[in-house]
């Protein structure tokens, strides 16, 4: 699995707060407080177990690979903490997504590529906003905000 | 279902059925479908079947075929008029399965073109609003 390297800072200072603050991000999502791993794992492993054959969808939708369910792991991981819990879905080609839902004119959903691409496309009133963003381990904000306006 | 010998174009005013055989497809919340169950691949096509002239039994039977090749369960059907897809520059053109080495015969196949080819985002954002316009039928037993 390829994961882009953040762009945030290269000093040996940085690199270390930066892995402090994924540990302890991850740490603290672990947590039933305030954690979404417990909560969703068990939804990506089901998804994942469900599209891990050619045509799972009864067409010719592409299985999904072990770099692609990495990837929707490490995006449950950057999610902010206290988000809300997305729903997880895989696509015909082969990636999963998170959706963010409160209605139809309030949704999110992003398809986290095995390539570190995030697509992703929004109903939010009347707008209708779609995109693509690379991953470099933390969620965009072009996203991060859109989750917003879904939940406002 | 139509006629193999006599299939006619799809008409902007007739039902389309989109077979659903992942349950992560269906949100639990309320019963809706998702984008994913309409995103195309990996054609930019996607297969879709015409209510026209078929009964309730013979669109259940065609999707527990699908099923069945592939070994996976049902889980419903999306309905959705072919308008939706129209409305948004898409084709819908009559493709009937018919003598297929590998599918059963499906008179009443159709598949939804014109998607944007090498954009997965602006594909997923026709698929989420047709999917929101989709209903979703729950099998019969």
């Amino acid at each position: 699995m390829r994961l882009a390297i953040s762009g945030y800072g290269v000093s040996s200072a940085a690199r270390y707060i930066d892995a402090t603050t994924r540990r302890n991000r991850r740490h603290l999502h672990q947590s039933p407080a305030f954690g979404i791993e417990s909560v969703l794992r068990d939804d990506l492993a089901a998804a994942w177990a469900e599209c891990r054959q050619p045509g799972w969808d009864g067409y010719d939708a592409l299985p999904v690979w072990q770099d692609a369910l990495r990837n929707m792991y490490i995006f449950l991981e950057a999610l902010p903490l206290g988000a809300p819990h997305p729903t997880i879905a895989a696509d015909p080609h082969g990636h999963f997504s998170a959706e963010w839902y409160r209605g139809p004119r309030r949704v999110l959903s992003v398809a986290v590529t095995d390539d570190d691409l995030l697509h992703y496309a929004a109903l939010v009133g009347p707008n209708r906003v779609c995109g693509t963003e690379t991953f470099y381990g933390e969620i965009p904000e072009a996203i991060l905000s859109l989750m917003r306006r879904v939940y406002s | 279902m139509i006629d193999p010998q006599d299939v006619p174009e799809v008409d902007p005013n007739e039902t389309l059925a989109r077979f659903i055989l992942s349950r992560s497809h269906i949100r639990r919340s309320d019963g809706t479908i998702k984008p994913d169950a309409f995103v195309p691949h990996p054609h930019a096509e996607l297969s879709v079947m015409r209510h026209r002239d078929a009964t309730e039994s013979e669109l259940w039977a065609a999707g527990h075929a699908i099923a069945a090749l592939r070994d996976r369960q049902l889980h419903g059907r999306g309905d959705v008029g072919a308008d939706a897809f129209l409305q948004r520059g898409l084709a819908v053109l009559a493709a009937p399965i018919i003598n297929d080495a590998l599918l059963p015969d499906n008179p009443n196949h159709a598949k939804v073109t014109g998607w944007p080819q090498a954009d997965p985002a602006r594909q997923r954002l026709l698929a989420l609003e047709i999917a929101a316009q989709a209903k979703l039928v729950w099998p019969n037993t």
